[in-house]
């Protein structure tokens, strides 16, 4: 056998398994195609439409002339009038990071020190709240702080005087905090269970007292966590649309809401501009984050999953610990109220929303059932977020089949980096990209155009779950499967895929929930008189509320709490299963 | 644990006369980013052979095991499997079994589903399969254990599964790549007899990769060290133990004592060679070059003597007994040959030197081997 050329492995003569493999790379290109044109198509090209209209003092971009004209970024600059929405924004993040770090560190650490059960059931009174629709949720925020809810009640009652927090400074911060708060207390829960508690062990044998051992020893093992977490809800608060939208009221207005304001009157100039403004400095905070944590987990997506505190540092009452119990029910109390809280107001039998409900009625339930009003929106949501979940689930397998394949690391970072760009970016920015994308294509109002952004930032999701389930299995079990003889689309299937179906399985679930849940993208994209759920509660948020609304509002927090249930049973027997191989292995 | 003993007869379902799944190794060789991960390689595995490839870490002995599966090409040579050649053969239709090093069983399927799962591939119908996957079952001892989960196997039963389930659509060729390295050291030399009965006992070729040269030893019917991605000498284990053809494998090899010396003489399979003052009859090694020697002393062989050289026995060196440690079924005895550190290995019932005893160092005449004192590659 003649040894072959190896710097000609292209030629025609080159050895039949050099071609084998140009074959093999032909087949994951063609597999890939649809996954790449679908990023191209609804991510790179809505970013960089923005970007182009940005340079144009009039917010068109035109090829046949192109501009590059910074008019818009000097504006930013400049006006008074923008200047102060930049500053009120930015005011804003740091306001409710702060709160968000303050209340999030004793209720992480709190948490973390209780035994596996009861720090489950905590993690689970956080995570039902992360789920349910934020727009659920501010719909019971602004119950309770309106001029007839709670708040102000208790405030007159009591003999402080009218209190409306309801389109003020204070009731947009509690809205963003209560939003924030899940995330920040999950990475830093995550950071803590990770301490190794014999550190903490060891500075006590060293003689260091309790106060020394955890400034010198816990809280340096931590501070990454504290950092990166506080980054991350710092970018979400300042590209946050929706609770300045809805608590902000006329004279909040942040950056999102500005943008949103402009582009319903297709003024695109400034507000392409303050977009790309939010995507530097979100690229920047981004960058921090990886310096700090060496790495970027989506918030969610991460290991929530109880731990349990060691019997070799079992729980032991102290002054600190009560702050931190004090903390933590207060952080609770504040994101399970607003959940609970439209329960009582769905069941009342008065025609305007009031609490305390007067009566007790079943009525607005089976309304929500009857009228086209709400059947339109609940199927409209089904079916966008059906097709999303399973467009999210099939381009998750490919990319992380492609990427569990990949050998190069610095390959595998740049494609873990492009597929987690769109969750990165402000969710506003990508709105009005898309959206300026699908008129174009004619795709606004469909259902189609709705999936197809949805699935933009929902795969990336799914896709972390499946690429990390891919890289925890045993590679060497699809070798296995093709010794004995199975094709490679049957070992795919058979083996891989069956095998992380846990993980496949709440790939699915974390799709559907983000494209149920979705509001942004929803806003912009659906032009069509039948909108998804959250949409149509969004526009009832604006317009008044009509008494179903509190009722699809328990029904959309029930399904949360059945799915995050069924999904935490689920990852529990898959985490059993694996830890008993570990165990006999 | 305890295997059971109730084993079924050999042979008694060996009906097929002819043996097969030879595999022949042609110049193959491969990279990785232009290094030779292996060279090119010359290969004869005899039909219903035990062969075994032996060689540290890196040394390319996954590499050819897993170009004779299919699950690398090679990037040169031709690989044949019963006269046929399937260097393009894609691993599906190689008629192979692979027994990986960590088992790679499918998690989510019982021990039967596991075992019946190449047999669903190739369609064979339900009751044959069934009766398959029993016989399957009965043959590696995991009677009662089907319908479990390989999360609630030991390692050992582990292992068995991957063996049948290897073994069930009886393929030519059974491949192992360490599969014994994850159990401990007890349960490693039973389940290693078990490997080699159940490959007699299915008449299947077996190509074993193991760096345990005890499990090399048990196992082979013949051997391949191999070393920076080749195959540095073949052979049935005591040949590759008695006649190392280089200091690689003298010392690869179980433990040894080494002396240099230089060859003054060569008469056929004789080779005279002078250690120090001493003149040795040793065994000849055509594959040295060159009069500079190394001669390789297996601590057994090794004998105490006084100032006195008994008939049949020739002094190799003069020594002081450092340590004695007594370790069972032998006594160790470490000594100072001169600047040389070697250790000698004695029946504990012979009589025990004491530490600072001078004493000589014998070997009988013929015994000792000679290898190059360079590696031939370097």
């Amino acid at each position: 056998m003649t040894v072959t050329d190896a710097t000609t492995p292209l030629s025609i003569t080159a050895d039949p398994v050099i071609r084998r493999r140009i074959g093999a790379v032909a087949a994951r290109v063609a597999l890939l195609a649809p996954v790449v044109a679908i990023y191209v198509i609804f991510f790179v090209w809505p970013v960089f439409s923005v970007l182009l209209r940005s340079l144009s003092p009039e917010g068109r971009f035109d090829a046949a002339a192109p501009v590059l004209d910074f008019a818009n970024y000097q504006q930013l600059f400049v006006d008074d009038f923008l200047l102060r929405i930049e500053w009120r924004t930015v005011l804003l993040a740091v306001n409710s990071t702060l709160l968000t770090v303050l209340l999030a560190f004793p209720t992480a650490y709190f948490i973390s020190r209780l035994s596996k059960r009861t720090a489950g059931l905590l993690l689970l009174l956080i995570l039902v709240p992360f789920w349910v629709s934020i727009v659920v949720r501010l719909f019971a925020v602004t119950s309770i702080l309106s001029p007839n809810g709670i708040v102000n009640q208790l405030s007159l009652a009591l003999g402080f005087g009218e209190t409306s927090l309801l389109y003020t400074q204070a009731g947009t911060l509690v809205g963003t905090v209560m939003y924030l708060l899940p995330y920040m207390v999950l990475v830093l829960y995550a950071g803590m269970t990770s301490v190794d508690d014999n550190l903490v062990l060891a500075a006590r044998t060293l003689g260091a007292s309790s106060v020394r051992t955890f400034f010198t020893v816990y809280l340096p093992m931590v501070r990454g966590s504290i950092v990166s977490g506080a980054l991350l809800v710092f970018i979400l608060g300042l590209s946050f649309f929706l609770v300045p939208a809805i608590l902000g009221g006329p004279q909040e207005q942040t950056i999102s809401v500005y943008i949103q304001q402009q582009i319903d009157v297709y003024q695109w100039g400034i507000a392409s501009a303050m977009g790309i403004l939010l995507l530097i400095a979100t690229i920047i905070c981004y960058i921090a984050v990886v310096k700090v944590a060496g790495s970027f987990q989506p918030g969610g997506v991460g290991p929530a999953q109880a731990k349990g505190v060691s019997t070799s540092l079992p729980f032991r009452w102290s002054p600190w610990m009560a702050v931190s119990a004090v903390a933590s029910f207060i952080t609770i109390a504040f994101l399970v109220i607003p959940v609970l809280f439209v329960f009582p107001l769905a069941v009342g039998e008065t025609g305007t929303v009031v609490f305390p409900p007067r009566g007790f009625t079943l009525r607005w339930f089976g309304e929500v059932f009857t009228s086209q009003t709400w059947l339109g929106p609940i199927m409209q949501s089904i079916v966008v977020a059906v097709g999303t979940a399973v467009l999210s689930v099939g381009m998750a397998l490919i990319l992380a089949r492609v990427t569990s394949r990949m050998t190069s690391t610095l390959g595998k970072a740049v494609v873990g980096g492009l597929a987690f760009a769109p969750i990165v970016t402000p969710a506003i920015l990508l709105a009005i990209g898309i959206y300026d994308v699908e008129l174009k294509l004619g795709l606004t109002g469909t259902t189609i155009g709705l999936i197809l952004a949805h699935t933009i930032i929902a795969a990336p999701l799914s896709y972390a779950l499946i690429a990390s389930a891919m890289s925890a299995a045993d590679r060497g079990i699809e070798a296995a499967a093709w010794t004995l003889g199975a094709s490679r689309a049957r070992a795919f299937w058979t083996i891989v895929v069956r095998g992380i179906m846990p993980s496949v399985v709440g790939a699915f679930a974390i799709a559907f929930v983000t494209s149920w849940d979705e509001v942004v993208l929803a806003l912009f994209i659906q032009t069509g008189p039948t909108k998804t759920l959250p949409v149509t509660i969004y526009k009832y948020l604006e317009s008044g509320i009509v008494p179903t609304v509190p009722a699809v509002a328990s029904l959309l927090v029930l399904v949360v709490v059945v799915i995050v249930v069924v999904r935490s049973v689920t990852t529990r027997a898959t985490n059993r299963r694996t830890s008993a191989r570990q165990e006999t292995s | 644990m305890t295997l059971s003993t109730a084993r079924r007869i050999p042979g008694d379902d060996t009906t097929t006369g002819a043996r097969r799944g030879e595999v022949l190794v042609s110049s193959i060789g491969l990279d990785y980013n232009g290094v030779p991960a292996l060279a090119d390689t010359d290969l004869h595995v005899h039909a219903g052979e035990f062969f075994t490839l032996l060689g540290p870490s890196g040394s390319g002995k996954t590499t050819l095991l897993r170009i004779i599966a299919g699950l690398l090409d090679p990037a040169r040579g031709a690989l044949h499997i019963d006269g046929m050649d399937v260097t393009r053969t894609p691993t599906q239709k190689r008629d192979i079994g692979f027994v990986f090093q960590n088992y790679a069983l499918f998690p989510h399927l019982t021990v039967a589903e596991n075992i019946e799962y190449g047999l669903k591939v190739r369609k064979i119908p339900g009751a044959k399969r069934a009766a398959r996957v029993a016989e399957m079952v009965e043959l590696v001892a995991l009677g009662g254990f089907a319908e479990r989960y390989p999360s609630q196997l030991s390692g050992g039963q582990q292992q068995r599964v991957a063996l049948g389930r290897a073994l069930a659509q009886n393929p030519r060729v059974l491949l192992l790549d360490e599969p014994l390295g994850a159990l401990d050291r007890g349960l490693r030399e039973e389940l290693g007899a078990e490997v080699r009965r159940i490959q007699q006992e299915s008449n299947t070729t077996a190509v074993y990769v193991t760096h345990d040269q005890e499990e090399a030893f048990i196992l082979s019917d013949r051997m391949g060290v191999m070393r920076d991605g080749r195959i540095c000498q073949l052979g049935t284990p005591e040949q590759l133990y008695r006649e190392p053809k280089d200091l690689f494998v003298a010392k690869f090899l179980g433990k040894t004592n080494l002396f240099s010396g230089r060859i003054t003489g060569l008469d056929g399979a004789r080779a005279t060679v002078q250690v120090g003052a001493h003149e040795l009859t040793a065994r000849a090694n055509p594959a040295i070059v060159g009069d500079d020697v190394v001669c390789s002393v297996r601590p057994e062989q090794l004998i105490l003597g006084g100032t006195e050289v008994p008939a049949g026995l020739q002094r190799i060196s003069e020594a002081v007994v450092t340590e004695v440690r007594f370790l069972g079924q032998r006594r160790s005895i470490h000594l100072d040959a001169e600047g040389v550190a070697c250790t000698a290995d004695l029946d504990p019932a012979a009589s025990v030197p004491v530490v600072g005893d001078r004493v000589s160092l014998l070997v009988r005449p013929g015994e000792i081997a000679l290898v190059a004192a360079e590696p031939e590659h370097g």
